[in-house]
């Protein structure tokens, strides 16, 4: 996974996909699934079989999911939406007997297709318009402290936001597959293309960002 | 530990190290740890060395560095506390196993429906009333439904002949159809020509590859037919092969009928079929997959030509073609062997047979074609020849053996003289004695000596000739462009072979010489029959640059001269055949030192290079 380490270089690491997964999350302690009696349902305590597995992946996944359907331009306020369907899903697929052997990859294969059909029935862009990104650009520039350091963050993130727009739709997901910590064969297995297909998309669309960076 | 998911790619030590420096890909890959530890070690061990790739290592961490920066800025605007939406999601998780949990609908409806009486009297009575008046209300819902039911069975039926009918009109009909195929926000388009008179199929692609790659991956995951799309019977097909039950009618709108088929195993989900209500054409279908991805295949035109009105070669390009590799649960064509396996394995065909003689004078054929590979028939002395031959042929691929035993053609010829045959009238011709009868009876009084010594001598000249027969037949199947398939294994297969029948054959004819001198007047030990003519000097500039097949040829050619001139002199001839002893005596004498000579240079010529 492309992190950044304390001195500022980039380290892969790397994990089991599913501990991986728990150790991402924000919450990844084991939590059963106390349920509000306000839903009038009852107060069902689940703390064991597949609705525990599904709470814990997502404690652990909600966030990168997030930070992954955000990227590849789904609306903020469909977001979650699309993160709960994807859970429920997933529970129906354990319960339904479906492999386990890398939810991780799973849960962003189907998070994707359902952003891509969501996208499609309501004709969206996918990606952000220019009003989102004078959001991003302020919301960035909360955190600088100067004006004048503020001024170069948004120059800065436009630059690269022209960058990315220079790029073909299959290099940005494979670049934002990539962040999320995804190897090649599994952002070749969410996207349906072949490992030499995400190895030459990566590599173009770093070269092509290098060269604008020069 | 080793890890599991690297997996190693077609990425290898020459990419790497094509030039003096790394290319990109060697670094990206370095970083996303997708080189192989030997591989990395490499690439480390140039980068401490290399300052301009250590620097380009570092501009593409840096980029990377950027890129992951402003991802999470961008997402950290939007990432919701933690708690918001996961009491939502929580209730929503129970909700849905308890609904996964409930009894099935028909419990339910039975249960809603005894609620209100249960209320009033809990008796059995009153259960099995309810139940007798649920019962008495399906028969009645099932007594008044819609009498005009079209299953889908036959709405496909009617699609396949309407589509039939649709060709008759035409003479050669060809279907050129346009589709458009979307998975996963890729989309291609396909155009297909379907030759329906000679059942062939040519398709193009646009140049998405990204959606080329897409649609082939869900075409394979799916076992569709690549070659068929659209199409009622491929449809009807495909369903009876992966579901269980049969499709379901739906109406779309007036124009549209839809067959809904669902899957319960499998990756496969959910297979739609939409069909023209006005003339049940098929125009859409639909693959929905386990991982809620979907395969959508549209069709954008259709329209049936004669054969004529399109360019002869679009069938020619079907090679060309890239279908998808079908995965190996799925009924395979059986493959073709090239060319170069045929002439491969034709080599090492050959070679079995010489270790095993099966080369020298048998009537056993090898014959290589297209269609069959290589088969090789003949006919073997008995059972147990077949089978020695038979078993150590056995191993090799794309190989037929048809051998049949002396006994068996005799009896096949028996069968058919039967039927048709004549008694042919014996002639019985006069034979006249040896040419060297007169030197024959003085070098062996003793009738016995003299038989032994001329079958002796008729079997020496017999197996010299079976022998050049066989690298001759060598030569014939294996001519420049045979040559040019084999691959250096096979290359050195056959050379060994040559070698070794040309160091054979000159032990052959050594000792043919050395048994003929016996016999041989002395007036033909001329020097010049004992004299070989240079081989550069044998004749025009050409013959010197001659290359080692013809020398063979001419070997051959030779040795049967010789084996004719050992029989007309030492057996007996017809009368007046006009033969003078003399002459052929020179003649042999001067064939088997030239022979020698000829096998000497071809033994130096096979030794010193490879085939060509």
């Amino acid at each position: 996974m492309w992190r950044r380490s304390m001195t500022g270089r980039i380290s892969f690491h790397h994990a089991a996909p599913y501990a991986a997964a728990i150790a991402d999350g924000a919450s990844g302690s084991l939590v059963g699934l106390l349920l509000d009696s306000r839903t009038g349902d009852s107060n069902q305590t689940r703390t064991n079989g597949p609705e525990q597995s599904v709470v814990q992946l997502y404690d652990a996944l909600r966030l990168p999911l997030h930070r992954y359907l955000i990227n590849i331009g789904v609306p903020p306020q469909d977001v979650e939406e699309i993160v709960q369907e994807t859970f429920l899903r997933l529970y129906q697929h354990i319960c339904g007997g479906g492999k386990q052997d890398n939810l991780r990859s799973w849960i962003f294969k189907v998070a994707h297709n359902l952003s891509i059909n969501i996208l499609k029935s309501r004709c969206r862009q996918v990606d952000a318009g220019p009003d989102m990104w004078e959001q991003l650009g302020e919301s960035a520039m909360d955190r600088a402290p100067g004006p004048e350091e503020q001024l170069l963050e948004k120059e800065r993130l436009h630059s690269i936001h022209d960058r990315l727009a220079e790029l073909t739709q299959l290099q940005r997901d494979c670049l934002r597959l990539r962040v999320e910590g995804f190897r090649y064969r599994e952002i070749g297995e969410i996207l349906n293309i072949g490992t030499s297909t995400v190895a030459g998309s990566l590599r173009n669309a770093i070269v092509r960002i290098v060269k604008r960076r020069a | 530990m080793k890890n599991p998911l690297r997996r190693r790619s077609n990425f290898t030590d020459s990419k790497i190290f094509s030039g003096d420096h790394l290319p990109d890909e060697a670094l990206i890959r370095l970083l996303d740890g997708e080189l192989s530890s030997s591989q990395a070690d490499k690439v480390n061990a140039h980068v401490l060395s290399c300052w301009a790739c250590r620097s380009r290592r570092q501009a593409i961490e840096d980029a990377i560095l950027e890129f992951v920066d402003h991802q999470n800025t961008v997402a950290a605007a939007y990432l919701p506390p933690s708690s918001e939406g996961r009491v939502l999601f929580l209730a929503r998780l129970n909700a849905l196993a308890a609904e996964l949990e409930r009894p099935s609908l028909l419990k339910r409806c039975f249960d809603r429906a005894i609620h209100p009486v249960g209320i009033v009297a809990k008796s059995r009575v009153v259960h099995i009333a309810a139940v007798l008046v649920l019962v008495a209300m399906c028969l009645i819902a099932y007594l008044i439904r819609p009498l005009h039911v079209v299953s889908a069975d036959e709405i496909l039926n009617r699609a396949i002949a309407l589509e039939n009918t649709s060709l008759q009109g035409t003479s050669r009909p060809v279907v050129v159809q346009k589709i458009r195929i979307r998975v996963g926000g890729h989309s291609m388009t396909r155009t297909i020509y379907r030759d329906m008179t000679h059942r062939r199929t040519a398709s193009q692609m646009d140049d998405a590859l990204a959606g080329r790659d897409a649609a082939k991956a869900a075409y394979l995951k799916s076992a569709l037919d690549w070659d068929s799309p659209l199409d009622a019977e491929t449809y009807r097909r495909w369903c009876n092969e992966h579901a269980k039950g049969g499709a379901r009618v739906v109406q779309r709108d007036s124009n549209r009928i839809t067959l809904k088929t669902k899957l319960s195993s499998g990756v496969v989900t959910e297979a739609d079929l939409t069909l023209r209500a006005d003339d049940y054409h098929a125009i859409e279908e639909n693959f929905r997959f386990e991982d809620q991805s979907e395969l959508e295949i549209a069709e954008l035109s259709y329209e049936v030509v004669p054969f004529s009105s399109l360019p002869k070669q679009i069938f020619e390009l079907r090679l060309a073609s890239s279908a998808p590799r079908l995965p190996s649960i799925v009924k395979m064509r059986p493959m073709l062997p090239t060319s170069a396996e045929l002439a491969q394995t034709e080599v090492q065909a050959e070679t079995i047979l010489h270790k095993l003689g099966g080369d020298l004078g048998e009537q056993i054929n090898i014959a290589v074609t297209a269609t069959h590979g290589v088969v090789i028939d003949g006919v073997v002395a008995d059972d147990m020849r077949r089978k020695e031959l038979a078993s150590a042929l056995q191993g090799l691929a794309y190989t037929t053996v048809k051998l049949s035993t002396v006994a068996e053609m005799a009896q096949r010829t028996a069968s058919a003289s039967s039927i048709h045959a004549t008694p042919a009238a014996v002639q019985v011709i006069p034979a006249a004695p040896p040419l060297l009868d007169s030197e024959l009876d003085a070098h062996f009084p003793d009738k016995e000596q003299r038989d032994t010594y001329v079958n002796q001598t008729l079997s020496m000249a017999q197996i010299a000739s079976a022998r050049g027969w066989a690298l001759n037949r060598l030569v014939d199947r294996h001519p420049a462009a045979s040559l040019a398939l084999l691959d250096d294994s096979s290359r050195r297969e056959l050379q060994e072979l040559l070698i070794d029948h040309v160091s054979v054959l000159r032990e052959d004819i050594g000792s043919l010489q050395k048994q003929l001198s016996q016999i041989l007047s002395k007036s033909s030990d001329t020097l010049a029959a004992n004299t070989a003519i240079p081989i550069s000097d044998a004749g025009s500039t050409a013959q010197a640059d001659e290359d080692w097949q013809e020398r063979v040829r001419r070997v051959h050619s030779s040795i049967e001269a010789i084996h004719e001139a050992v029989a007309t002199l030492l057996t007996s001839s017809p009368p007046d055949s006009g033969n003078n002893a003399e002459t052929i005596e020179v003649n042999l004498r001067t064939s088997l030192t030239q022979v020698q000579a000829e096998l000497q240079a071809l033994d130096e010529e096979l030794h010193k290079e490879v085939l060509k």
